[in-house]
């Protein structure tokens, strides 16, 4: 055999960590290291209250001290005993008196103020942080960090370069579809959750939240172009956008491929960070990473600022493309993948934690492999071979599906929330319009609506559903198809695959002469498509998501939370979306004509049984309102700031020297030189 | 190196595993994943006329059906399987079926290196 590989091991580095063994824990990894911590605080009190003391003495918010005073309380047992009588002291005050009324004493006393808004507050707090000491356990430790600002989260970076980030016009252009819609969402829960839970604290501090993006000086007619845009529905939260710069510092002023962006992201970073501390007016206390490429400019940035970094991965693109590790050389010329995985494995291990929507997106299924496991090992021949490239059983995974914006996908049932002119002009525009962007005229209006709506890749398979319309008599009988993906036109797309897909369309409507039967419009806007869903359903249609894989799926919350019954791919996340058969169905996308049994078998129950679609419609309903929404989400993943924080400074902090040292070399040596070259060889499309 | 069939296998599977390995390396294919491989033994099953115990219930089956990927490397069959979530052993099967031993997870890689490059 040889040998001569260069082998590529992150095991090693992980002997700091305890290690998660039962695979049933993986994806909650938080509890396992609070009980992990709370354990340790019960059998090493010692060194475990020092270094819980040390921790909530040591955070700061603009220059003014939080929670204590550590001049005048220097020890822990200084500060136990101070906590007693403070807590006495409390209890024959008025519980509802306002902090101020209190904080004189408080200070003198050593206590600073994030204890609480109200005397009441402040008691409970103190009473949680005495249980714990006392009798600790994961459940007290959780509750109490999520109380104190340990540390403040009030300022988060949320980094998304690749696309067209923005809120006018971007959605389903090129690399633009779920990931835009998740942060946007995402930002609006978490300004949101902020506000409250900061109130609660007895601080006066505004959170802001800052998207921060690639400036496109060519933006068509997005918004793209400009340096600042206000997130809508937020108060104090904007995306930032930083341009593209080349290696003779030029402005980039196109669009660029989420496959051909590596060169810019070191500049991006570096021109980033100086932004970023001007808008915060110091640095963020939480940077958030999205996909491969905000991962990488996360993980750069989070070791300049040393602050925490949240990794999420949207979708990681080594499952999507069946042995695209192994030929990596062949389609190196249009998707760099060898770039990809590197500054995947690299922030991966990088990261304080991962936050992923589904279990199957770390450990997959007991047949499939995980997105996360097949980082595990796998080899770039010629290039290195991977031992290990993620430790599944770190507990940094994290499982928070995202939720739906309650203000935009609600029942269709609902109808005094609807605006009936904007349910009248989407009546007209999915079904009878003549519009130059329209292509289709349908000759029964009346059947049951097949819907879709998705970026026009190869990946979302909507010609696969065209297909599968095309060879079905059965559903051409009963349904018509509408679908908004892309521009009917051609000439106005500036993608490949995307152009690719569009020519395949009209091919399918041709061959199977899907005339009359079929609608095509372009992208939906994003505030619009609430709306579209609740028409579609008024005409008791169904939505489809054909993808060939999912992720996750935000559309298909969406459209459930819509009262939409839902076919989704039975690949990745829609599996813990959809209980199949009770709250929509999965199936298996892979071939059209399986699709088209699917849907037919469908279609023929509803016309057996009148309650078939109100019975799917109600609990598609039902399952997106107990388990997806966002105000969950936000509370969760700030706590996970707070508690990977104590973890880093009582464990981590120390361990990943090792590991950071070992994540630099596999940057400077396999990723920063290559990444350099690839823009020689041109990254314009 | 030991042969591991006898562990993985029962008695009267053994002569079926001998056989399907001769027809999966006259079957031409390249690199396949799981549903690549339960295809193989579907065929098998098919061209052999194999019972529906068989095809559900036997120790080949069992053991197929969790094999991620399969491919020809070096003269042998080279096989990823992956016994529990995230967990994984590497086997490399002699063409007659009648030896498979397990290997380590860098003879693993270099043998599915070796795979791509013969092609180039």
């Amino acid at each position: 055999m040889n040998n001569s590989h260069l082998h590529i091991d992150f095991m090693p580095f992980y002997d700091f960590s305890p290690s998660i063994r039962d695979t049933r824990t993986i994806g909650n990894g938080i509890r396992f290291l609070n009980r992990y911590m709370s354990s340790n605080i019960f059998s090493r009190p010692a060194e475990w209250n020092a270094k819980l003391f040390e921790f909530i003495q040591l955070h700061q918010h603009n220059g003014r001290q939080l929670l204590v005073n550590g001049t005048l309380i220097r020890d822990f047992d200084t500060f136990y005993n101070t906590l007693e009588k403070m807590l006495e002291w409390l209890k024959h005050k008025d519980q509802a008196a306002p902090y101020s009324s209190v904080e004189r004493r408080m200070k003198k006393d050593g206590f600073e103020v994030g204890w609480g808004n109200t005397v009441g507050r402040i008691s409970e707090t103190i009473r949680t942080l005495l249980d714990l000491i006392s009798e600790p356990t994961d459940h007290l430790l959780e509750h109490f960090i999520s109380r104190v600002p340990m540390p403040l989260i009030s300022k988060i970076a949320i980094i998304s370069p690749h696309g067209w980030f923005g809120q006018t016009n971007a959605l389903g252009k090129p690399d633009t579809g779920g990931q835009v819609i998740y942060i946007l969402d995402q930002v609006r829960a978490l300004e949101k959750h902020l506000v409250k839970e900061i109130r609660l604290t007895g601080l006066d501090v505004n959170p802001k939240i800052v998207v921060l993006t690639r400036l496109i000086p060519e933006a068509q007619d997005t918004t793209c172009g400009q340096r600042k845009e206000e997130i809508f529905q937020t108060d104090n939260s904007h995306i930032l956008r930083v341009p593209f710069r080349d290696s003779q510092y030029n402005i980039v002023k196109h669009w660029v491929s989420r496959f051909k962006i590596w060169p810019y992201l070191e500049t991006f970073a570096e021109d980033a960070a100086t932004e970023l501390l001007s808008e915060f007016k110091g640095r963020p206390d939480l940077i958030v990473g999205n996909y491969s490429d905000g991962n990488l400019v996360a993980s750069l940035l989070s070791d300049k600022f040393d602050v925490i970094q949240c990794t999420i991965a949207h979708a990681l693109e080594k499952t999507k493309y069946a042995f695209s590790d192994l030929h990596w050389q062949e389609n190196e010329q249009d998707y760099h993948f060898s770039l990809q995985y590197t500054a995947d494995i690299f922030s991966m291990n990088k990261s304080d934690f991962i936050i992923t929507s589904t279990l199957q997106e770390i450990i997959g299924t007991e047949d499939t492999m995980g997105q996360y496991e097949s980082y595990q090992f796998f080899s770039l021949p010629q290039l290195y071979q991977v031992i290990n490239g993620v430790n599944l059983f770190a507990p940094k995974f994290n499982v928070i599906p995202p939720g739906v914006d309650e203000e935009l996908y609600f029942p269709y049932d609902q109808k005094e929330k609807r605006i009936q002119t904007k349910q009248q002009q989407w009546e007209r525009r999915l079904f009878h319009d003549d519009s130059e962007d329209i292509y289709g005229r349908l000759d029964h209006p009346e059947k049951m609506p097949i819907f879709t709506m998705a970026r026009f890749d190869k990946i979302k398979n909507i010609t696969g559903l065209i297909q599968a319309f095309g060879m079905s008599k059965a559903l051409q009988d009963a349904a018509n198809l509408i679908f908004a993906a892309g521009t009917i036109h051609i000439e106005d797309s500036s993608d490949s695959e995307e152009r690719n897909e569009i020519t395949k369309a009209y091919d399918l409507i041709e061959s199977y002469n899907l005339h009359g039967k079929l609608r095509w419009l372009p992208s939906i806007n994003k505030l619009d498509t609430g709306e579209a869903y609740r028409v579609i359903a008024d005409h008791r249609g169904i939505f489809v998501q054909p993808a060939l894989f999912e992720a996750f799926g935000l559309t298909i919350i969406e459209a459930m939370a819509s009262g939409l019954p839902t076919f989704a791919p039975k690949f990745g996340g829609p599996l813990e979306i959809i209980e199949y058969g009770i709250s929509g169905y999965l199936m298996n996308t892979s071939k059209p004509e399986l699709i088209a049994k699917s849907l037919e078998s469908f279609v023929e129950n509803c016309h057996k049984d009148a309650n078939c679609w109100d019975a799917i419609s109600k609990n598609s309903i039902k399952r997106v309102q107990e388990h997806f929404n966002w105000k969950s989400y936000s509370q969760r993943m700030i706590n996970l700031a707070k508690l990977y924080g104590f973890w880093r400074y009582a464990v981590s902090g120390k361990g990943m020297v090792e590991l950071d040292r070992y994540c630099d070399l596999i940057y400077h040596f396999l990723l920063k030189e290559k990444a350099q070259n690839l823009e020689s060889y041109g990254s314009h499309e | 190196m030991k042969n591991v069939l006898n562990a993985i296998l029962n008695k009267k599977d053994r002569r079926d595993f001998r056989e399907f390995v001769v027809f999966v390396t006259n079957q031409k294919f390249g690199i396949c994943l799981r549903n690549g491989i339960i295809q193989l033994f579907r065929a098998y099953c098919d061209q052999y006329k194999k019972g529906l115990k068989f095809r559900q219930e036997s120790s080949m089956f069992n053991f197929l059906k969790k094999a991620q990927e399969l491919f020809l490397a070096r003269e042998t069959l080279v096989m990823l399987h992956r016994y529990a979530i995230a967990k994984y052993r590497y086997y490399r099967i002699r063409l007659d079926g009648e030896y498979m031993e397990e290997i380590s997870l860098t003879d693993y890689l270099d043998l599915r290196d070796s795979y791509v490059m013969k092609k180039k």
